[in-house]
């Protein structure tokens, strides 16, 4: 079966070792996984494969968080593997004063041009004073969709937000 | 056409340093032969290192003819035992691999480099290049130390899922 685990705490040393020790004692196996630090809380993501009960595991994630503060959620997933990852690469920049709705409307956009979203990292810099939010959307665009209209269209809504947005391509080299 | 198939990681070929030549005779050639043909197969495919094709030894091949991104260019040429001489003026650029599949880094390579090495009559050859041609002569050089761009990379971030790019 597989698994989706999630887990958010303070950060301390020794999350990672404890969490996915519990998923190594229910048996499974780390398919896929992100973790990263926001604003100071450890966030884990996890798919894992080959878990014989959903319930054992979850309790097993549950009773390796709780004394490090972290809290842990468990589901099955499907094995449908989702959108087909094949689109173009386009990468979408916006910077700008920080204010509620960025994140939406720019989404907003890019759903309607059809293009998928990825990836997305986001940054609240700068002094408290005059916060300066950064955004990187890693999408993948349908045949029929340049990145020049991506450009055009997250330039124009940057715009009306009063933020500076970009679209480009991206390059890679086979060496 | 002597076409070889590609190694992929985890294979220990990849992971492990390539000897030196000794003389560079049939065998030596025989392999260049090998390592051109399968470069040229290859779809984008700009270099290819010995161990690439599971010959654990010093030598790599390259060519950047017409990429839009080389500027100094050599042609097609092939090194045994290449020694890195300069390195300088580091520049961060997206860059895949043959034996790393579906997966490209954001790695800091020098963009002005002199590196020697022997050619295919056994001459000692010294390149100064820049730009691609030194990024492609610095990824066929960490082949040949056992790195592969995962090895290079500043942090998880800067991989990426292998994308169709215009």
């Amino acid at each position: 079966m597989r698994v989706g685990v999630w887990a958010l705490g303070t950060d301390r040393p020794g999350i990672v070792a404890a969490i996915t020790g519990a998923i190594v004692d229910a048996g499974g196996n780390l398919a896929d996984t992100s973790m990263t630090i926001l604003s100071g809380q450890f966030a884990m993501v996890l798919i894992v494969d080959d878990v014989v009960s959903l319930e054992d595991l979850e309790a097993r994630v549950a009773r390796a968080g709780a004394p490090l503060g972290i809290t842990t959620s468990a589901r099955s997933l499907s094995d449908a593997h989702g959108t087909d990852d094949n689109g173009i690469a386009c990468v979408v920049s916006v910077h700008g004063a920080d204010r509620p709705g960025i994140v939406h409307a720019f989404a907003t956009r890019l759903a309607e041009l059809n293009a998928n979203i990825t990836d997305v990292r986001t940054h609240l810099i700068g002094d408290a004073a005059s916060p300066v939010y950064t955004m990187l959307l890693e999408t993948e665009l349908p045949d029929g969709v340049a990145i020049s209209n991506v450009d055009d269209a997250v330039r124009a809504l940057g715009a009306q937000l009063g933020v500076d947005a970009h679209a480009h391509g991206v390059d890679e080299d086979v060496l | 056409m002597s076409v070889q198939p590609v190694v992929r990681i985890p294979d220990a070929v990849l992971a492990a340093p390539c000897r030196p030549v000794t003389e560079i005779g049939a065998a030596e050639r025989a392999l260049a032969e090998h390592l051109f043909d399968t470069m040229a197969v290859s779809p984008g495919c700009v270099g290819l290192a010995a161990n690439q094709i599971g010959v654990p030894i010093r030598a790599f091949v390259l060519d950047v003819t017409g990429h839009k991104k080389a500027d100094a260019c050599h042609g097609a040429f092939v090194l045994f035992n290449p020694e890195l001489l300069e390195a300088r003026n580091p520049e961060v650029a997206r860059e895949g691999c043959m034996s790393v599949p579906d997966l490209t880094g954001d790695v800091a390579r020098a963009t002005e480099l002199v590196v020697q090495g022997r050619d295919l009559d056994g001459q000692m050859r010294v390149i100064t290049t820049n730009a691609f041609e030194a990024r492609a002569v610095l990824h066929e050089l960490d082949h040949l130390d056992g790195l592969v761009f995962l090895d290079r990379v500043a942090s998880p971030s800067a991989v990426h899922r292998r994308k169709r790019y215009r």
